[in-house]
């Protein structure tokens, strides 16, 4: 005969082992499942589908935001590649013309891919159109203006453009403003409050204003460390950032600058090391 | 053999699987309502019936770890009272919610080992493959959470002698 325990927690124990079931109560359990299975089914595969259409989507959509935006432009090529063009549509031609309806010409190049600007001027009685593209190539978008212009323009009018490359280099003064700026760096260097007061000493080391600085770090799952560092201030221009980085004293891998010049966002990155393979997209 | 006939020969196992990981009776029959759903959608997936039992015990484990994750973010975030807080409620005493309540003080892995050695009575073996560890580890495993247990039982007990009445969990 099995001797009866004076523990406690054993007699517990061996009542959870041996507790019995009230009558039917697989037959409640089963009916309760059934009907919450097929209450909850559709409803669960259309929630289901639902969020996996979003989430394929939502990815879709930030790599196309965030991949070109992110890596199209190299480093210490240029800041923007903007230019300017300048459409002059004259009156007259070889035959006798009519100024074109100016609304209906500059509703012809509004969807031209990379148009940032356009203004049309009325200049000696020819309309002089001058329009401002960002990441395009002058010779992929001329044909583009001038099939835009063919069904608004007189077809014997003669059109004429001219083009003017603006380039704004990397550092100096072209970045003015730095308003949001991002350090990664690698798995040495000190703890985030550490790091967090010495940028903050090196920023006004500078005389430069630092609005925001963040410090987080991730731990990857196989031993590495990424920290990143977000930086906001005002007045800063690369140089400057550089030698805060310096007074920092901490091993750079990579920066990436989000400045804001007129109106636009643009994103520089750099690599101290000069090698570019280190860091990979 | 279909889905029912499985479950019907370790239905006892599983309820008391369930109320043990769940710390009441009632809350472990609504963790095996919702494990069972889950069960009867994946059985088509499942290759070898005679893993059933333990197939089932798994997605007993990890629908328990679900649910405990949306109570912690509801508790977090105010939309539910902690359910794990004793009341002073007066019902009728009985060790085994003792025991069930002190296993549910227990960190998850010797809560399921005891679970699985003493109220299922499973070997060492069976405890270890399970809990994909050594018969070693799972020895150790049992024999931590047992000193747990009795730790977690005895300060149960001092709480409902110091409020002079049983301790119950809410709900």
């Amino acid at each position: 005969m099995e001797q009866e325990s004076y523990n406690p927690v054993d007699r517990g124990l061996k009542q959870l082992a041996d507790e019995e079931l009230k009558p039917f109560h697989y037959e409640r359990m089963m009916a309760g499942v059934r009907s919450k299975n097929e209450r909850i089914s559709p409803i669960m595969n259309i929630t289901r589908k639902t969020a996996l259409i979003s989430v394929a989507f939502a990815v879709i959509v930030l790599a196309m935001v965030l991949i070109p935006a992110t890596y199209s432009m190299k480093v210490g090529d240029l800041v923007t590649a903007e230019f300017a063009v300048d459409v002059n549509i004259p009156k007259g031609g070889a035959s006798p013309a009519v100024m074109p309806d100016l609304d209906n010409v500059m509703k012809a190049v509004e969807g031209i891919e990379g148009v940032v600007n356009r203004n049309l001027n009325i200049n000696n009685g020819n309309a002089e159109l001058v329009m401002t593209f960002v990441d395009r190539d002058i010779k992929d978008v001329e044909p583009e203006i001038r099939a835009a212009l063919a069904g608004v323009v007189d077809k014997n009018a003669t059109i004429s453009l001219r083009s003017e490359e603006i380039t704004k280099p990397v550092g100096g003064n072209a970045l003015a403003a730095v308003t949001n700026g991002r350090v990664c760096i690698g798995v040495e260097g000190p703890t985030d409050e550490e790091l967090e007061n010495t940028l903050r000493a090196a920023f006004a080391s500078q005389g430069l204003q630092l609005t925001e600085v963040d410090v987080k770090t991730e731990h990857m799952g196989d031993g590495e460390i990424r920290r990143e560092i977000r930086i906001g201030a005002v007045g800063a221009d690369e140089g400057a950032l550089e030698d805060c980085e310096g007074a920092a004293g901490v091993a750079l891998e990579a920066i990436e600058i989000n400045m804001d010049q007129d109106g636009q966002v643009r994103i520089i990155k750099k690599y101290i090391d000069g090698d570019d393979e280190k860091i990979s997209p | 053999m279909d889905f029912e006939q499985l479950l019907k020969a370790c239905y006892n196992d599983v309820v008391r699987y369930s109320r043990a990981m769940a710390g009441s009776a009632v809350d472990g029959d609504d963790l095996l309502q919702d494990a069972l759903i889950r069960a009867w959608k994946g059985f088509p997936r499942l290759n070898d019936p005679d893993r059933f039992k333990f197939w089932l015990l798994k997605i007993i484990k990890n629908t328990h770890f679900s649910r405990s994750r949306l109570q912690w973010a509801k508790r977090m975030f105010g939309l539910e009272a902690a359910g794990d807080l004793p009341s002073t409620d007066v019902l009728p005493y009985e060790e085994k919610e003792l025991v069930r309540m002190a296993l549910k003080r227990l960190p998850e892995a010797q809560r399921e080992a005891l679970i699985l050695f003493e109220v299922l009575n499973m070997s060492i073996a069976e405890v270890a493959m399970q809990q994909k560890i050594t018969n070693s580890a799972a020895k150790s495993r049992l024999a931590r959470g047992r000193i747990k247990l009795r730790e977690a039982y005895q300060a149960l007990s001092n709480m409902e002698a110091r409020h002079g009445a049983r301790v119950v969990q809410p709900g």
